[in-house]
C-alpha cells in the first residue's frame, strides 16, 4: 500500500506545472467566487447589495414624481437612470437591465385623488432571481418615503390625503409587468435557459478535449511524424480547430433540434441569426482548447487548466453567479468570459427575440474573442513545435 | 542521392552530432550503427525535417536543399522508432490518413493501401483496431505507413526495437523487398546482425561523429584486428602472466574474461599451436577452441573503445 503511495506522489511531483494547477486551482477559485459575491457583502447590519442600474422613466414630470425620484437616487443601493419611456422598454427588452421604473402621466394627479396610480415597474421575465433581488432592494425604498414619517421629505403635492403614501403605495400596488415578444414567436423562459445554459457549458466541456487531442498526438509520438510529412504546423493547427468547431456545432445543432421536437423550443423564427450565434460560440470556446494546449505541457496539466477554464468562465461569465449581484469590477471581467457573451447571445435570439441586427455585436463580440485567442493559441502552438524541432 | 556535411547539433550544452559526414548512393542501403546516444536518431530527426540543425549543408540529387522543404518531404519515407499511429482506428484507417498526406487519394490511395497491407502479411486483418495487434503487427504498419506514397529515399529509425524475432525476421524480409526495387535507404540500429545482414555499406557513430564508414569487407580490411579466438580453460587463475605477455608481445590483443580467454590480431589461428602447447598443462586443460573472423563488434569495440551495447 504504501509503495503504491510513494510511488504516485512520485509521479504527481514529476509534473510541477500540473501539480502547481491542482493547488492553485482551488485558491483561484474561491478568488473568483469571493470576488462575484462580494457584491452580497455584509455591511454590518446585514447583506448589502451592490449598486443596482434601474432606469427610471419619469412620464409625469411633477414634483412628486421627482421628489421619488430623488429618493431613489439617494438610495445607496440603486444607481438611477433617467430614460425616457421608450428607453427604459428598450434596455429592459435588450436584457441590459432587469427592469425599469416608468411612472405614467397623471401619476401626481392620481395620487392626489388616491385613484390608481399609472406607475409600473416593467422587467424581463425569466430573470425571477434577478427581480427579485431588485423587488427586495425596491419596494423598501418606495414604501421609506413616508411623509407622516419624515415630514422634510414629504412630496410637495398638496390636498388632504386620507392616507400617507407608504400605506398608498402598499395598498394600491406597482404593477409589475412583463416583458416578453409575442407568445406565437417567443419561447418560455424556463425552456431558453436551460437550452442555453447547457449549450455554454457544452461547449466549454469541449474545450479540454480539443486541447488534449493535440496533447496526445504529442504525448503519441503522430505529431512529431505528422511534422515529418509535408503536412505543414498551421495546417495541423487550423484542422484540429476545424474539427473543435464541427463537432461543437454538431453537438449544438443536436441539442437544439430535440429541444425543439421534444420540447417546442421555437428555433425558426430566426434560423439564420441561431447559425451565426453557434458559430461564433463554438469558434471561441474551441480556440481556448486550443491556447490551453499551447500553455499546457502534458495532459494532467492541460486537464487541470481547463477545469479552471470552464469553472472561472462559468461563474465569471454569469453560468454560475448572477452578474446582477456582482461588484462593478467583476462584470466588467465578466466581457471577457465567453459564457457571457453566449448566453447573452442565445437570450437575445430564443428568448428576447431580437432582430439579427441588434444580436450582431454580441456575435462580433464572440468572433472577436474567438480570433484573438486563436492568435495567442497559434502562436503558443508554433512554439510547441519548436520544442519538437529544436 | 543524399549527402550531409559537416553537421552540428546540440541540445542546451551536451552535442549531439559534431560534425558529421555522411553520402548515400542511390539504391544503396547505409546502415548507421552507434550504441544508444550516439546521435542516430537526432541525425534522421533532421534530415526528415523534424529538428533543426545548429549548421551544416543537406545535397539531395545534387542540391542543397532544406529538410524541412515539402517538395523533399514528398520524396521521403520515415520509418520512426516510436509506434507513431492511430491506436483506435484500424490499420487500414491509418493508411489511409498518412498516405492522404502526401497527396495520394481515392482509388489510387486505397490500391497503395491494399499493397502496402498485403506485403507486410495485414490485409486480412486490416480492419482491426491497432491497439488490438501485437508489437511486431504494430511495427510492420509502422512501416508501411512510410512507404504508401512510394519514396525513393527511406529512413528506418530501429524500426525493430522491443519485437520478438519472428516479427524481426519478417520485417527483415520486407524491408530486403524494398531494397531489392532499389530504393536508397538510410537504416539506424544498434544491431549488429541487421547492419550486418542488410546494409551494402555501414557507417559507424559514436558521440556524434562518424568514426568510419564503408563496406563490412572495407571495414574488415582497414582494421587491424582480423581474426578473434576464443579459448575456454578450466581453472583460469593458474594462467602464468608471462603466457599473457608472450602474446601480447606478438602484437595480439589478449583479454581473459572468466575461463574465457580471448585473443584477437592479424593471423591469431597461425599462432594457436603454439598457444595450446603453453596451455596444455595439466593443471588448465583447454575445454573448447574457437576461431571467429572479425566482426562489427570487433572493429566498433577497435574504433571506439566501447561495446555497442555499452
Amino acid at each position: 500500500m504504501f509503495r503504491i503511495l510513494k510511488k504516485d506522489l512520485q509521479l504527481l511531483f514529476s509534473d510541477r506545472r500540473a501539480l502547481l494547477m491542482k493547488f492553485l486551482l482551488p485558491v483561484l477559485l474561491i478568488t473568483v467566487f469571493v470576488m462575484a459575491f462580494s457584491g452580497l457583502r455584509d455591511n454590518g447590519g446585514g447583506s448589502r447589495i451592490a449598486k443596482i442600474d434601474l432606469p427610471v422613466a419619469d412620464g409625469d414630470q411633477s414634483a412628486a414624481t421627482k421628489y421619488m425620484v430623488q429618493k431613489l437616487e439617494a438610495s445607496e443601493n440603486l444607481h438611477i437612470e433617467p430614460v425616457t419611456e421608450d428607453q427604459a422598454l428598450d434596455l429592459v427588452r435588450r436584457g441590459k437591465r432587469v427592469g425599469a421604473l416608468v411612472f405614467g402621466k397623471g401619476f401626481s394627479d392620481a395620487y392626489l385623488s388616491q385613484t390608481p396610480l399609472p406607475w409600473r415597474l416593467v422587467y424581463q421575465e425569466g430573470r425571477d432571481m434577478e427581480l427579485g433581488i431588485l423587488k427586495s432592494v425596491l419596494i423598501p425604498q418606495l414604501i421609506g418615503m413616508d411623509p407622516n414619517g419624515k415630514k422634510e421629505d414629504a412630496p410637495t403635492v398638496t390636498g388632504t390625503q386620507a392616507e400617507g403614501p407608504a400605506d398608498y403605495i402598499r395598498n394600491k400596488q406597482l404593477v409589475f409587468e412583463p416583458l416578453r415578444a409575442a407568445k406565437s414567436v417567443s419561447n418560455d423562459p424556463w425552456l431558453v435557459q436551460p437550452v442555453a445554459g447547457i449549450a455554454l457549458i457544452l461547449l466549454l466541456f469541449n474545450v479540454a478535449g480539443i486541447g488534449g487531442s493535440i496533447l496526445e498526438e504529442k504525448e503519441s509520438g503522430t505529431l512529431a511524424r505528422l511534422f515529418q510529412t509535408p503536412l505543414k504546423p498551421s495546417g495541423l493547427f487550423w484542422g484540429k480547430l476545424l474539427m473543435g468547431v464541427i463537432v461543437s456545432f454538431l453537438q449544438l445543432a443536436i441539442m437544439f433540434l430535440f429541444a425543439s421536437l421534444v420540447f417546442g423550443l421555437k428555433i425558426g423564427n430566426n434560423l439564420p441569426g441561431l447559425l451565426l450565434i453557434m458559430l461564433a460560440t463554438t469558434f471561441a470556446c474551441s480556440s481556448f482548447g486550443l491556447l490551453l494546449a499551447g500553455i499546457s505541457k502534458s495532459r494532467a496539466q492541460m486537464q487541470g487548466l481547463a477545469i479552471g477554464v470552464v469553472l472561472v468562465m462559468s461563474a465569471i461569465g454569469g453560468s454560475m453567479i448572477p452578474l446582477f449581484i456582482m461588484p462593478a469590477f467583476m462584470k466588467k471581467i465578466a466581457l471577457l468570459s465567453v459564457n457571457y457573451w453566449g448566453l447573452e447571445a442565445f437570450y437575445d435570439l430564443l428568448w428576447r427575440q431580437l432582430p439579427l441586427v441588434q444580436i450582431l455585436p454580441r456575435i462580433a463580440v464572440l468572433t472577436g474573442i474567438g480570433l484573438a485567442v486563436t492568435l495567442a493559441a497559434f502562436y503558443l502552438f508554433k512554439k510547441l513545435a519548436a520544442t519538437l524541432t529544436h | 542521392m543524399l549527402a550531409v556535411k559537416n553537421i552540428f547539433k546540440s541540445f542546451h550544452s551536451t552535442t549531439a552530432l559534431n560534425g558529421v559526414d555522411l553520402a548515400l548512393e542511390e539504391g544503396e542501403m547505409l546502415g548507421l550503427l552507434g550504441p544508444n546516444g550516439a546521435g542516430k536518431s537526432t541525425l534522421i530527426n533532421i534530415l526528415s525535417g523534424l529538428v533543426r540543425m545548429d549548421r551544416g549543408t543537406v545535397t539531395f540529387r545534387g542540391r542543397e536543399i532544406s529538410p524541412n522543404a515539402a517538395g523533399y518531404k514528398m520524396q521521403l519515407g520515415v520509418v520512426p522508432q516510436e509506434i507513431a499511429l492511430y491506436q483506435d482506428i484500424s490499420a487500414w484507417r491509418n493508411l489511409l490518413f498518412w498516405g492522404s498526406l502526401y497527396g495520394l487519394k481515392g482509388q489510387q490511395l486505397r490500391e497503395r493501401a491494399e499493397t502496402v497491407l498485403r506485403e507486410l502479411g495485414l490485409y486480412d486483418r486490416r480492419h482491426d483496431l491497432v491497439k488490438n495487434y501485437s508489437g511486431g503487427m504494430k511495427r510492420r504498419v509502422n512501416i508501411g505507413a512510410a512507404l504508401l506514397h512510394d519514396p525513393g529515399l527511406l529512413f528506418f529509425d530501429e524500426p525493430t526495437v522491443g519485437i520478438d524475432p519472428q516479427s524481426r525476421n519478417l520485417i527483415y524480409d520486407f524491408i530486403q523487398r524494398i531494397k531489392s526495387r532499389g530504393k536508397t535507404i538510410l537504416y539506424t540500429t544498434h544491431y549488429l546482425e541487421e547492419a550486418q545482414n542488410l546494409c551494402d555499406r555501414i557507417a559507424i557513430i559514436d558521440q556524434g561523429r562518424v568514426v568510419t564508414s564503408g563496406t563490412l569487407e572495407e571495414l574488415r580490411a582497414a582494421s587491424a584486428i582480423r581474426e578473434t579466438v576464443e579459448i575456454q580453460v578450466d581453472h583460469p587463475e593458474n594462467l602464468g602472466a608471462g603466457l599473457l605477455d608472450n602474446l601480447r608481445k606478438d602484437a595480439f590483443t589478449v583479454s581473459l574474461a572468466g575461463d574465457n580467454l580471448t585473443v584477437a590480431g592479424t593471423d591469431v589461428s597461425l599462432a594457436l599451436p603454439g598457444m595450446l602447447d603453453a596451455l596444455q598443462k595439466p593443471d588448465h586443460p583447454v575445454r573448447r577452441i574457437e576461431i571467429k573472423r572479425v566482426n562489427l563488434e570487433n572493429i566498433f569495440l577497435e574504433l571506439t573503445g566501447r561495446q555497442l551495447r555499452d
